[in-house]
């Protein structure tokens, strides 16, 4: 169609609608000779009027990917797997048959597709989910081989094959006499207890998934599936409970009533799979869960169901309250051992439940540790049900109950310490929502039993501190110490507080740190025995915290003697001696010995990578970049820290202590070498974690928001800036620890922005606060940067001799404390040059502003920020002086800087822009202003 | 701060990225379609809601988070225009890609008819959505705007006032293209 034509039915169309429809085709005879168009442009209108409302397109668009996404069909290839048929569809998923393409001999698997999407949260937990179940090996467990997400983004699982018919099929077809069927039972008792013992539990056991092959063999399938598809479809929450995926007639009650789910609740389905293979009759519990007694029921055959024996045991199997049950599958497979040998049964039900009454009386702190973990995770519950045992055969010893509570915290420390991610990484529950239930429900617990209570949040908090919530591990370990001072425990007294002087330290309190690891390490010495490894770790946190409020001599002692301590430490030796190499070299940098700190630091590396445990050598690494970044080193900085990070994240959310200091220092980094952009945005990552976290009131908050705003400082952004610094100071200030410098600090760096903007009046009561000379470099440096502020506010508002005099000052301070050579006096010598512009000394400023740059050059490096700012002020005053050649150059070689490292509209951009305008550069922003 | 990495991508980079296209640099053009491809993807997942009919990409709140992750609001018109551009192609993509794959598994192959597809009240019979992606083009070949219009609308969820700031036209302009190229579409589409 011709534009002219095309226009003019558009014309008719628009015409033609504003009219009533019956008037349509005389209007067109009246107005349109081409018979053509006129045909067409009534049919538009038709189009138009028939559907005016319809309007659901923006809704549906996309639903055929849609539906491409959640149907998928044989033929489709998953990896290396191509899809032969379905064999099998449900609530979860549609399970195909599938074979690998690149494999010559038959390797035939079955491949279940997950319905729904995946969030990246929910395949990454799928991903470490699918890890444990990949080891379980059993020949009765039908392996999980592989898993992955399509291309179309759905998570599938691929498993072994089995080719074989349900258990009860099998059974029935084979009418298989009762003592081979209770065999049948016992072997899958035994397959369901090794997975427990590896801390997976089915979920969903019932015939379906059991599948005998032609063999004779059962195969449990799907082992902990029912748990991966909890995680993929929501959060973690609902992975604590079985709820969604289970099959009413085995599920036992705690499942169907959304409780959380343990090894007790695979016990019950298989009472129930072993009533249905007694009686040949699907189980139908009752509101409570009860199932009727076998010997009620007739077989097909018309026999009795069973005996009196069987139903005891398929009674205590199907026990509606979890404890009831058998402690352990293995425990219900040795009942029927004992069964079939016509042996007498353990599951006599009144001694049994007399038993487990009395034992809940008399151990009341026991089973209240048991609550405890039940409510954490029934994953665990195997485990203290044979603690349980344990605990009851130590009654009949006659053992003193305090044995027995050591034990049970112990094997706690044990417990959380393996699921810990530092560890495991990869254990099938969430540590942190694991923590937070066990505190909660330790307040009021374990009353009468003070001791082991203290111990229990010891454990917590330490596992707090494992994976990142130093927060929450303070408190907890707060209530630890609370009950046990002036206990006499010591021993215990002395491990919390060093736990807790490390976590200070983390926190960045660390007066408060100093205080009770001093404490702890009196303690230590006061007793003859003191635990070197205790003793190595206070050290090494006392000399951290030493070095960072500015006692540095003590902190290289500190550090010594912990390397010393370390050596006797036995198998924790090379690590705590990694510990204490960091800090010995930590102590070296304060003192102003770089290069001692970075011999040692290498040192420490290259041992840790022999000896050493990952995550030391990882802090070692850490450090190490730190050290590097600080002789400006970044290059290698950077490599380390990001294969760090990497390294982190495989097991630690994003949002936990050590991920966000880790961005700091890279953001650091970053920025030293110059690319504040990129720094910028690493901070903001932090600060949204944090956000997202909800830790908002912490000085680890305070500190990711001060440094967002310094940053954004840095890129002359201080609309941004200001609302972050001010945040900031009020958490300082609402801290408690007097040793803490960062309300000083922060109130410069708020100031400072605030006098920048022009808002004079808010700016000077923040900058010209007093601050104490304390000794410590954090200080000395805001009151350095104090009486640089005083003299840039006095000369902005155009106090020149007062502003001279500031200056005066702040040389003869730096010259105290810094030397003379410092390159923190460029500063000093660029507020000098900036007053005597001001006061129209002209070669005098010039002159200041070359030597400015000549001191902060070497430092920060030619292409950093502090040196383009320089330049345009020196380009600024040869401008003035009619220098025009020199000044052109200048801003010539600033060019890209500006534009890639500073905010459009911020101060060195515009007087950039200014500079250019009068020496007639071109600019991008010029240029881009005029074609718009 | 690679495409590959999109949670990187600040709305800096991409601010700095379209002022150098702007600029004509070609480099730009491609490494912003990375970028936002990329994001497109990565986002994807997150929009697909599961309703009776299935699941269902929802594009336009999908396009409206990419504004608000990728685009500054002070970005002139005409890197707002390119920016509309490649997220409505990347969107355009996606769903081809995945039709193919659903074509590939069903037919053996085969080209797939979606882009704007499943708009059966316009299709008329339902499951042939194949005219639709041929008479998008057809209109594409004679009247670009009004094809630009269209997908800004339908796929992007752009406002009216948006789509005509973005292309330089009144908002009546953009009605009354949106309303003509409407009619067409759905006349051409007709049984």
């Amino acid at each position: 169609m011709s534009d002219a034509r095309w226009q003019r039915l558009q014309a008719l169309f628009d015409a033609l609608i504003e009219q009533p429809a019956a008037t349509h085709e005389a209007w067109l005879a009246a107005n349109e000779p081409d018979a053509a168009l006129a045909a067409e442009a009534l049919a538009l209108v038709r189009a138009h009027l028939d559907d005016e409302d319809t309007d659901s397109l923006t809704a549906r668009i996309g639903s055929a990917a849609g539906e491409a996404l959640c149907e998928p069909a044989k033929g489709l290839r998953l990896g290396p797997y191509v899809l032969l048929e379905e064999i099998g569809s449900g609530g979860m998923g549609t399970v195909f048959l599938a074979e690998r393409v690149d494999s010559e001999f038959d390797h035939r698997v079955a491949i279940k597709i997950i319905r729904g999407i995946a969030t990246n949260d929910a395949s990454q937990r799928l991903r470490r989910e699918r890890q444990i179940l990949a080891d379980l090996s059993h020949p009765n467990i039908a392996r999980l081989l592989d898993g992955g997400t399509s291309e179309a983004g759905q998570p599938y699982l691929v498993m072994e094959y089995i080719d074989g018919s349900s258990i009860t099929e099998h059974v029935r077809a084979a009418a298989m006499p009762r003592a081979k069927r209770l065999r049948l039972v016992q072997q899958v008792c035994r397959a369901v207890h090794y997975a427990h013992q590896r801390l997976v539990i089915h979920r969903d056991l019932k015939p379906a998934n059991v599948l005998v092959r032609a063999d004779g063999a059962p195969v449990l399938l799907d082992f902990g599936i029912a748990k991966l598809l909890d995680a993929n479809a929501s959060g973690q929450h609902q992975t604590q409970t079985g709820m969604p995926w289970f099959t009413p007639a085995y599920a036992s009650p705690e499942q169907r009533t959304g409780q959380p789910v343990s090894t007790a609740t695979d016990i019950y389905s298989l009472g129930a799979l072993l009533f249905e293979l007694i009686t040949d009759e699907v189980p139908r519990p009752d509101a409570e869960g009860r199932i009727a007694e076998p010997s009620t029921r007739r077989t097909r055959d018309g026999a009795r169901g069973g005996d009196r024996e069987l139903d005891i045991i398929v009674g205590k199997a199907t026990h509606p309250e979890p404890d009831r049950r058998y402690a352990s599958a293995e425990a219900l497979a040795n009942d029927l051992e004992r069964y079939l040998r016509g042996r007498p049964i353990q599951a006599a039900p009144d001694s049994v439940g007399y038993r487990v009454a009395k034992f809940v009386r008399r151990h009341a702190w026991a089973t209240a540790a048991t609550l405890v973990l039940v409510a954490l995770a029934g994953v665990f519950v195997w485990r203290l049900a044979a603690e349980n045992e344990r605990a009851w055969r130590a009654e009949q010893l006659a053992q003193r109950e305090s044995v027995a509570a050591t034990r049970v915290v112990d094997y706690l420390v044990g417990l959380f310490d393996a699921a810990s991610p530092e560890k495991a990484g990869a254990r099938p529950i969430s540590p942190a929502e694991l923590v937070d239930l066990g505190v909660r429900d330790l307040a009021d617990q374990l009353d009468e039993q003070p001791m082991a209570r203290a111990r229990l949040y010891t454990a917590l908090g330490e596992i707090y501190a494992k994976i990142g919530q130093t927060e929450k591990g303070i408190a907890t370990i707060e209530r630890a110490i609370e009950l046990q001072r002036g206990s006499g425990d010591d021993v215990a007294l002395a491990r919390s507080l060093a736990l807790y002087g490390n976590m200070l330290n983390t926190s960045n309190r660390f007066g408060q740190a100093v205080e009770v690891l001093d404490e702890g390490i009196a303690l230590q010495e006061r007793r003859g025995d003191a635990d070197p490894a205790v003793m190595a770790e206070m050290l090494t946190s006392v000399s951290l915290a030493r070095g960072r409020i500015g006692q540095l001599v003590a902190a290289i002692s500190d550090a010594e003697r912990a390397l010393t301590a370390a050596a006797k430490a036995g198998d924790k030796a090379s690590m705590l001696r990694g510990e204490a190499n960091n800090a010995l070299s930590e102590a070296y940098i304060r003192n102003g010995d770089n290069a001692r700190a970075i011999e040692i630091a290498r040192r420490n590396v290259a041992e840790l990578e022999t000896t050493g445990p990952e995550s030391t050598l990882l802090s070692a690494r850490t450090y190490l970049a730190a050290v590097l970044a600080e002789e400006s080193l970044f290059g290698e900085a950077e490599t380390l820290l990001r294969g760090v990070l990497a390294q982190r994240l495989r097991t630690l959310d994003t949002g936990s202590d050590w991920v966000i200091s880790l961005r700091n220092q890279l953001a650091m980094v970053l920025r030293n070498d110059g690319r504040p952009v990129e720094a910028v945005a690493m901070l903001r990552e932090n600060v949204e974690a944090m956000k997202a976290r909800g830790e908002t009131s912490t000085p680890t908050y305070s500190v990711a928001l001060n440094n967002l705003g310094s940053f954004g400082e840095h890129i002359g952004d201080l609309a941004f800036a200001e609302p972050l610094m001010r945040e900031a100071l009020a958490l300082a200030e609402a801290e408690t620890d007097p040793t803490s410098s960062r309300p000083d600090i922060y109130r410069q760096n708020l100031g400072r922005v605030l006098m920048l903007q022009g808002e004079y009046r808010e700016a000077l009561a923040l900058i010209e606060r007093e601050i104490v000379d304390d000794g410590s470099e954090d200080r000395r440096i805001a009151r350095l940067r104090r009486l640089v502020g005083l003299a840039e506010w006095n000369r902005l508002n155009r106090r020149h001799e007062t502003a001279a005099s500031f200056l005066d000052q702040a040389q003869a301070n730096l010259d105290a404390n810094f030397g003379a050579e410092h390159p923190r006096g460029a500063t000093i010598i660029r507020a000098r040059a900036l007053l005597e512009r001001d006061l129209g000394h002209l070669p005098e400023s010039e002159a200041l502003l070359r030597r400015a740059l000549a001191v902060i050059e070497p430092s920060a490096g030619q292409e950093s920020n502090p040196v383009t700012e320089l330049r345009l002020d020196l380009a600024d005053v040869l401008v003035r002086r009619d220098q025009r050649d020199e000044a052109r150059a200048l801003v010539e070689r600033v060019h890209a800087n500006v534009y890639a490292k500073f905010m459009l509209d911020s101060a060195p951009c515009v007087l950039f822009e200014r500079l250019a305008a009068t020496l007639g550069i071109k600019t991008a922003l010029q240029e881009q202003r005029k074609a718009a | 701060m690679t495409a590959e990495a999109p949670a990187d991508v600040t709305r800096q980079d991409v601010t700095v990225l379209l002022r150098a296209w702007g600029g004509g640099d070609a480099v730009a053009a491609s490494r912003l379609t990375d970028i936002v491809y990329a994001q497109v993807r990565a986002m994807a997942g997150k929009h697909l809601r599961q309703n009776a009919s299935g699941m269902t990409l929802q594009a336009t709140e999908l396009a409206h988070e990419m504004f608000l992750r990728l685009l500054e609001a002070e970005v002139e018109w005409r890197d707002r225009r390119h920016f509309y551009g490649v997220v409505s192609a990347a969107l355009r993509n996606i769903l081809i890609d995945t039709a193919r794959a659903r074509g590939s598994e069903k037919r053996g192959g085969g080209r797939a008819h979606v882009t704007l597809s499943a708009a059966e009240e316009l299709v008329g019979t339902e499951g042939d959505a194949s005219g639709l992606d041929e008479a998008l083009r057809a209109l594409q070949a004679i009247d670009e705007r009004k094809h630009e219009i269209i997908e800004y609308h339908y796929l992007l969820g752009l406002k009216r006032e948006e789509i005509a700031e973005a292309i330089g036209v009144s908002v009546p302009t953009v009605d009354r293209d949106l309303r003509f190229a409407k009619a067409w579409l759905r006349e051409r589409l007709a049984p």
